[in-house]
């Protein structure tokens, strides 16, 4: 029923009253109310995120909740996806990494296809064209490899670039 | 953004499951150049065996990529790829794709003792039946493979034989070649070679069970099936043109083996009761058929279900799916024959099997191109193109539709766009050809969204359809990268360039292809940036 809330509750205790509609966009939640016979007046827990995170989540399903479906996953021609992003999603997705990978698990843990999609695309393009000195360089990575690893690695390089 | 981290969290803190969704938004170069060689974990997880064991060494990940020329592969990184990365993972590699830029050097790099299954893309033709006749190492790659998918780029040359050579060639190379794709990768590539050059006396018969292929005629499609592909059961063909360069006698030998075949002709053709008919007579053991057909008949009526169970269905006593999309145009009528309601081709389709049909009939205003066009498809509509879609059109569900070729004689309305946006959901390819102008070219409030539609075609429509589609408050067109379009259709609706450059849907195109070249004004990048 359009406009019909039911209460979640994040991991710090935030009760949050979202539309079922919007809700139902997270497959994870969706299943709860359908599968498990949640009563819709049960607050329904969210262990693994926090108030501020699942206020992002529901800012962006808020804002793609009319979206078109997705194309079937069973179309055998469908091809692999863009790395487009809209521009309400890059503005969306303006945070920082911390935020942006805790928005990958909380669209993964809530199954939203469309979130976890966008913030995956949005990593891949920070990654895309860079070497891996400057992976680990944005992504803070310590190179724990062995100095008899990294011996090796750098003589293989060097042997690569001088050919 | 993305470069402060307040709580911590760390991209090493994603569980590999998340790490693989990432790798599959990059292409193969791109994690192999910047992943390997960042920690051990990173490293573990390229080099696992599930990931490399079907190895795409393009930057194509898909249609759009093809016509993206920035995509070349750094030659540094691509002989690091080939120094150091191949030769250790060479035997894990079961499946692997190469364009004509690579090839040589990822052949060198290593031997692939495992590969079962290897990709050419993007490849002109001269080029690849080079490799093909005298690179060693690729005619002994192809003794081992089983499956092969060759994508060719268009040549200019229309009677080129080197495709039906490239053709024959596998055949006699691919000595344990199960499936073939052959030029059917892409819906947007054209090339179709011809094959009735082909002599088949001095081919082996062929192992060959599945064949996917373009080819240029319906003769084509005859002297593919009267060669040596003695065990092919699944035969899935495109004719580009219903054209015959020649007389053909049909040959009558049945085809026991074939079991699923499926046919699509978008254009016309004046050979369905000489050639395609006979063709499907032969299939005695089918059990799934799919036709794709727009016939022209003169002395005849329109296809209709009786016809297509007296005439092929009661021969395919295996049969247990039909799939079809037939569009039959009769026009100058030599004899005059009643021609049939919408009812009596619904009455056709009763009682002999046949599941739920959609059909409609059309009556041209111009009368003189045709006497009537009758259209008939099973539900749900079961093809990934529907052409020919006209102002007939009763509206329906067509999720499977990607690509769309509309055209008539009277012009297309908003409320028609209106329609097709809703019933075609998916659609990433349309293509619009009519020369009159709109009625109603008041545009209503209620903005159309095509959400996934990439490819638009412009070329032959009246500049109507160009002020529609391609301004934003008409129609939203958010991933629109490749447009083909009038040079005066383009100045005209940018007022030569000096509109605003943010109402128009041109902020994704990669790909522009206008009518003539011209020089580009210095705000051409405000208007098109990735151009």
């Amino acid at each position: 029923m359009a406009g019909h809330k039911i209460k979640l509750q994040s991991n710090d205790g935030d009760i949050f009253d979202v539309e079922v509609e919007i809700a139902k966009l997270s497959i994870t939640i969706k299943t709860m109310l359908e599968d498990l016979s949640m009563n819709e007046e049960e607050i329904i827990p969210l262990p693994n995120i926090n108030s501020a995170i699942f206020k992002k989540v529901i800012q962006w399903t808020t804002h793609h909740k009319d979206d078109p479906p997705l194309p079937p996953e069973d179309d055998e021609n469908r091809e692999k996806n863009t790395n487009d992003i809209s521009s309400w999603d890059q503005e969306f997705l303006k945070v920082d990494q911390g935020t942006l990978f805790e928005l990958i698990l909380a669209a993964n843990y809530l199954d939203i296809k469309g979130l976890l999609d966008v913030t995956c695309t949005s990593v891949a393009n920070m990654i895309k064209g860079k070497t891996s000195e400057e992976i680990r360089q944005t992504f803070n990575i310590k190179n724990d490899f062995t100095p008899q690893e990294e011996e090796q690695i750098k003589k293989e390089n060097e042997w690569c670039e001088n050919k | 953004m993305n470069n402060l981290n307040n709580n911590h969290l760390n991209i090493l803190d994603l569980p590999n499951e998340i790490l693989f969704i990432i790798f599959q938004k990059l292409n193969t170069i791109d994690v192999f150049h910047s992943f390997v060689d960042v920690n051990p974990r990173f490293n573990r997880l390229v080099f696992d065996s599930i990931y490399i064991h079907d190895l795409n060494m393009t930057t194509i990940m898909d249609t759009t990529s093809l016509y993206d020329q920035t995509s070349l592969i750094d030659p540094k990184v691509l002989l690091r790829i080939c120094e150091k990365f191949l030769p250790r993972i060479h035997n894990q590699i079961y499946k692997l794709t190469v364009e004509e830029y690579s090839i040589n050097q990822i052949l060198l790099a290593s031997n692939y003792p495992q590969l079962y299954s290897l990709s050419f893309i993007n490849f002109q033709e001269e080029i690849l039946y080079q490799y093909l006749t005298d690179n060693l190492i690729l005619r002994d790659l192809t003794k081992q493979i089983t499956h092969l998918n060759i994508d060719i780029k268009e040549t200019i040359k229309h009677d080129s034989k080197i495709g039906s050579k490239i053709f024959t060639l596998i055949l006699s190379l691919c000595k344990k070649l199960i499936v073939l794709n052959f030029c059917h990768m892409f819906p947007t590539r054209n090339y179709s070679p011809s094959l009735f050059y082909l002599l088949w006396e001095n081919c082996i018969p062929s192992t060959l069970i599945k064949l996917k292929i373009n080819v240029s005629t319906l003769v084509d499609c005859l002297y593919l099936l009267n060669g040596p592909l003695v065990c092919l059961s699944t035969l899935i063909i495109n004719v580009s043109s219903t054209f015959c360069p020649l007389e053909y006698i049909n040959p009558t030998k049945k085809l026991p083996k074939l079991k699923y075949f499926s046919f699509t002709a978008p254009n016309y053709t004046r050979h369905y009761d000489d050639l395609i008919l006979p063709l499907l007579r032969r299939m005695i053991n089918l059990e799934e058929l799919k036709l794709y057909l727009t016939v022209l008949r003169s002395g005849s009526t329109y296809i209709d279900g009786i016809q297509l169970y007296e005439q092929f269905l009661i021969y395919m006593t295996q049969l247990k799916k039909f799939t079809f999309n037939i569009t039959t145009i009769v026009s100058f009528r030599t004899v005059r024959l009643k021609l049939q309601s919408n009812e009596d081709i619904q009455r056709s389709f009763i009682g002999r099997g046949y599941q739920q049909v959609a059909s409609y009939i059309y009556i041209h205003p111009k009368r003189f191109l045709s006497d009537g066009e009758c259209h008939i498809y099973s539900l749900p509509y079961g093809f990934e193109y529907f052409v020919n879609l006209n102002n007939s059109f009763q509206g329906g569900m067509f999720h499977k539709v990607r690509r769309l070729k509309m055209h008539d004689g009277i012009p297309f309305e908003n409320k028609l766009f209106k329609l097709i946006s809703q019933d075609f959901p998916f659609l990433e390819f349309l293509y619009i050809s009519n020369d009159y102008p709109q009625k109603d070219n008041q545009h209503s409030s209620t903005l159309i969204t095509f959400p996934y539609l990439k490819f638009l075609h412009l070329k032959w429509a009246h500049i109507d359809y160009a002020k529609l589609f391609l301004l934003k408050k008409n129609i939203h067109l958010s991933r629109l990268s490749n447009l083909s379009i009038e040079y005066k259709s383009l100045i005209t609706i940018t007022n030569n360039f000096t509109n605003d450059a943010t109402q128009f849907n041109f902020d994704k195109l990669k790909s522009l292809d206008e009518c003539q070249s011209f020089v580009r004004p210095k705000n051409f990048h405000q208007y098109f940036p990735l151009l």
